[in-house]
């Protein structure tokens, strides 16, 4: 043991210098490289590397890709790295038919906007085209775009907003799969029944109920239908109480005519 | 002399120490006193203490409600506000200007302002305003608090309030609007069920008023009254009240009276009077009769279904054999045919039902069945007792059975009265293959707040007045009745229904004996059933007095209500589901996928497999597009529209297409629509067929012809149709005594 602890300190200079050359080497390094790590951010941050290159926008059907594009601002240097959250979101959702809007990077720099619409629920027909009617219930002018009511039902003869407003109340009640059946929603009011309405299902059968308590009067619609024969024709009264009204067989229709 | 000193002072101060301890003793026996008897000069000390410290609430419990068979409420307890005014200058919010506050609320209210205004003047902390401002509705309030008035406050009350209006009114029956007092039909005779018991709670408090966290609390918890279920159908008994009302309307009868029974169960699917009330505004009432049970009448020729029941099972009617109508000699009277008297000549005795001759009913009476007989067969049917129906002041029936002719009388419906609701039952022997069902309206009584059921209703067989041949055989003759060229039934007819029935036209007694006189001056009946063969509805309807012109028949009123009374229940019982749970196990919602690309013909199948109607625009092999999105929720039998990779498509022929399904098309084609009208598709332009490559648009021409005004149109015509009137004058049946 004893002999092992005396080391002759020729042998071990040459390897003590090279070893401390070594490590100042190494600090060297890391100095340099956090140095340049450190210049490289800057310059990133301050070049136009860091900032929005590209906008795409999702889920847009109403607000026009460029609207949403502009109006966010993104392009105009914002950085990848402060995108202006809340501030932005506003700002979309300030849009008509915009009910919610999601950010997200996609690699350098590219902006995903996931723009989630107000659905539309119903149209109304404005002179010889189509305005889509939203769920709040406001009429969503796109600027005399062509709209075709294919996606809801077309309302006629609902000028006035608050009883529109009560009707697509309703409607966004109404389960999504009924509203696809639906094609057209005639308000014909009565002195007595002043929300009465004639509804025309993509089946062919008119259907009469009201505004009040549409979403509940119409829903066993499925299951009435199913027990009336397609080809027969009649109004279905979803009322209260639905039930079948059977119009008369054409043979019958003359006959009376003739006798009466 | 000292020792004298000194022995006085002694004396002194020992009368003071016993002075001293006696005052001590006393105070301190007080104390026990106190302590034992813990009375203070006629104070309960323990009790004034509780007094200081606890505080006693009511908890108020909630009268039971009504409900019909599907669970629909009738009658409920809801909250109603009540409108009080602070007049008082010292609250922070009083009522400042009384003129301008008297204009407001006189509007919403519909009271007089100059009225209001005196209220709102009066010396007073607070007022309430009169019965128009008390128990008003949520919806009110709402009014009159966007008035936002200084100085009007709402307090809170229950109420029975009964949804559904004009319903049912006295089967039901009603409360005080603050349910102190029930005092008609169910709601009177079921009080014991439907009342509520309130219940306590006690807590102790501190001097601030605050309740004690730790402290004891005693609650008592209040008992909701029971909730009743019914066997009546809202749709069934809605189906009454409006075709009622269109006949008062129209006829504007003294009475009306109608009633749905199951024949098969005797469960009273729905019933009502005219005139009628509603509950919600009990101070209107002008008729507080259930006339359906508690209105003894003599039936007129409803009457014979049971004496004709009688005559087979007896084995002694032939209905090919025949006999001379016209009249027929009893004793010292005559009884005529409804036609004056004239007869039809010899007919057989089939015939003499369908025309309803009196005569061939007292030859029944008097000569085949004899008088013994047919009175027994008036107690089997139970026409001489309550039917024991669950509705309170029912009465029994009046057998005329003093002179020979009351036989023959009662046989075909005059001098005996009886009620709508024993003909009900009586007519359930028929209907039910000889088996006669008590009448009942109560389905069963639940106590939801331990969910215990505690009374149920069965169907209960009253009696076998007749076996099951007999009842098919006069099923089968009934359903002549309506039926024959002949048959005074004919009116009752219902398209799609073989119907049973009997109509009647009772002359009305006039006080001072005879009957009244003149066209419309008798309440005219109908008794049916339906389907013929196995009935599963009776109904009876009676109109009493309707006012007619000269050439409608009485039975105008009756046959409009029980056609469409018993053709929606027919309905009703076939399409029963209408809540929302059982619409989605009908058919669940289907979801569309993307099938861009796929296999035209595989994607048709698989989708005309799940229930949904596919048009593929041309014979490509794959599909291009789709007219729904991916993700979109389809219903049962919807139209899907898909486009395949086809070179020329045809155009598709479209016609009764909805307005969506065209633009739909449009999205799928590319094919602009130009769309006219209204409705669905009448004509297309190009017609199907063409090459659909190359088209620009297409003129598409939707109308409503078979819409809502033509039915309407319809309807009037046939109402008033020549050839039904003709047809009536016939069935007036008349009676002729003298």
């Amino acid at each position: 043991m004893k002999e092992k602890k005396v080391v002759k300190i020729e042998e071990r200079i040459p390897k003590l210098k090279e070893r401390r050359k070594q490590k100042s080497n190494r600090r060297l390094i890391v100095y340099v490289s956090i140095f340049f790590t450190l210049m490289l951010l800057i310059v990133y941050f301050q070049s136009s590397f860091s900032q929005v290159q590209t906008v795409n926008v999702r889920g847009n059907n109403l607000a026009s890709a460029d609207w949403v594009v502009n109006e966010s601002e993104l392009l105009q240097g914002v950085s990848m790295w402060n995108l202006g959250g809340s501030e932005l979101v506003e700002r979309l959702t300030d849009h008509d038919a915009i009910n919610a809007v999601e950010i997200s990077r996609d690699w350098m720099n590219t902006v995903v906007i996931t723009v989630t619409e107000h659905e539309r629920i119903a149209y109304i027909k404005d002179g010889n085209s189509y305005a889509p009617v939203l769920v709040t219930g406001e009429i969503y002018d796109n600027g005399g775009q062509r709209a075709t009511p294919f996606d809801a039902p077309v309302l006629r003869g609902f000028e006035d907003n608050q009883i529109r407003e009560e009707m697509v109340n309703e409607l966004s009640q109404t389960p999504s799969g009924l509203r696809q059946r639906i094609s057209d929603i005639l308000l014909e009011p009565l002195d007595n029944d002043p929300g009465r309405l004639t509804i025309l299902m993509n089946d062919g059968f008119v259907v009469s109920s009201t505004v009040t308590q549409f979403s509940e009067r119409i829903a066993p619609y499925p299951s009435v239908v199913e027990q009336l024969d397609p080809e027969e024709e009649g109004i279905v009264h979803m009322r209260m109480n639905p039930y079948f009204e059977r119009f008369n067989t054409e043979d019958e229709e003359e006959e009376i005519e003739i006798e009466g | 002399m000292e020792e004298v000193k000194m022995n006085r002072l002694t004396k002194r101060a020992l009368l003071f120490l016993s002075l001293l301890l006696l005052a001590v003793f006393v105070l301190f026996s007080r104390f026990v006193y106190i302590q034992a008897a813990k009375e203070v000069q006629g104070t309960d000390l323990e009790e004034l203490l509780n007094q200081r410290w606890s505080q006693t609430q009511t908890i108020e419990g909630k009268r039971g409600s009504i409900h019909d068979r599907n669970g629909d409420v009738l009658a409920e307890e809801i909250s109603s506000y009540t409108i009080i005014a602070i007049l008082d200058e010292r609250f922070e919010s009083y009522v400042e200007d009384p003129r301008e506050t008297a204009q407001k609320l006189g509007q919403v209210l519909d009271m007089d302002p100059h009225q209001l205004e005196g209220m709102l003047t009066r010396d007073a902390v607070q007022v309430e305003l009169g019965p128009k401002a008390k128990n008003i509705s949520f919806e009110k309030k709402r009014e009159v608090e966007k008035l936002e008035l200084d100085g009007i406050l709402f307090r809170e009350d229950p109420r029975r309030y009964y949804p559904k209006q004009t319903f049912a009114s006295h089967i039901l029956g009603y409360t005080e609007r603050d349910m102190s007092v029930a005092r008609m039909g169910l709601e009177s005779s079921l009080d014991d069920y439907l009342k509520e018991t309130n219940g306590q709670i006690t807590y102790q408090k501190d001097g601030r008023n605050r309740r004690l966290v730790n402290a004891e609390e005693f609650i008592e918890e209040p008992e909701n009254g029971k909730d009743v279920y019914l066997t009546l159908d809202s749709r069934i008994q809605m189906a009454i009240e409006q075709t009622m009302n269109q006949v008062q309307e129209e006829y504007d009868p003294e009475r009306m009276m109608a009633i749905v029974a199951n024949a098969k169960t005797g469960e009273i699917l729905g019933m009502s009077n005219r005139p009628s009330f509603n509950p919600n505004q009990y101070e209107d009432i002008e008729n507080y009769t259930n006339f359906n049970v508690t209105s003894s009448f003599e039936p007129g020729s409803t009457m014979k279904v049971f004496s004709l029941a009688a005559a087979i099972e007896e084995g002694v009617y032939n209905g090919e054999e025949t006999f001379e109508s016209g009249s027929y000699e009893v004793t010292d009277r005559t009884v005529r045919d409804h036609n004056q008297g004239r007869g039809w000549g010899e007919i057989t005795y089939n015939e003499g039902v369908q025309r309803s001759s009196n005569v061939a009913f007292s030859k029944l009476a008097l000569e085949k069945l004899g008088p013994e007989s047919l009175y027994n067969y008036i107690d089997a049917f139970g026409f001489r007792d309550v039917t024991g129906i669950d509705l309170p002041n029912e009465s029994p029936g009046l057998i005329a059975e003093q002179y020979t002719i009351d036989a023959a009388t009662t046989a075909f419906g005059q001098g005996t009265a009886i009620t709508p609701i024993q003909q009900i039952q009586a007519a359930t022997a028929i209907a039910n293959g000889g088996k006669m069902m008590t009448p009942f309206v109560i389905d069963r009584i639940v106590d939801s707040q331990k969910g215990e059921v505690l009374h149920e209703n069965e169907p209960e067989i009253k009696g076998e007045p007749v076996s099951e041949e007999t009842a098919n055989q006069v099923l089968e003759i009934l359903e002549t009745v309506v039926t024959a060229e002949e048959g005074t039934g004919r009116p009752f007819a219902i398209e799609g229904f073989d119907v049973a029935g009997k109509t009647g036209t009772a002359q009305i007694p006039q006080e001072g004996g005879g009957y009244l006189a003149g066209h419309g001056n008798h309440i005219h009946s109908f008794i049916g059933m339906a389907p013929a063969d196995d009935p599963e509805v009776v109904v009876y309807v009676a109109v009493d007095r309707p006012d007619l012109e000269g050439h409608q028949a009485g039975s105008e009123p009756v046959s409009l209500i029980f056609k469409q009374v018993m053709e929606q229940s027919l309905q009703y019982l076939n399409i029963t589901p209408t809540e929302e749970d059982e619409v989605a196990s009908v058919h669940d919602n289907i979801e569309i996928d993307d099938y861009e690309g796929e296999k035209a013909q595989s994607v048709k199948e698989e989708l005309a497999e799940q229930g949904l109607k596919v048009t593929l625009i041309g014979d490509g092999e794959s599909v291009i597009r789709q007219s729904h999105a991916e993700g979109t929720e389809l219903m049962y039998g919807e139209k899907v529209i898909l486009m395949t990779n086809d070179e020329n498509p045809e155009v598709p022929d479209v016609s009764n297409w909805s307005l969506r399904n065209i633009y739909l098309l449009e999205k799928v084609t590319g094919v602009d629509m130009e769309v006219e009208g209204t409705g669905f598709v009448t004509k297309q332009t190009p017609p199907p067929g063409g090459n659909l490559n190359g088209l620009s648009r297409m003129i598409i021409e939707l109308s409503l012809t078979s819409g809502e005004e033509q039915t309407e149109e319809e309807i009037e015509t046939d109402n008033d149709s020549p050839e039904e009137t003709e047809e009536n004058e016939e069935d007036e049946e008349e009676f002729f005594m003298d």
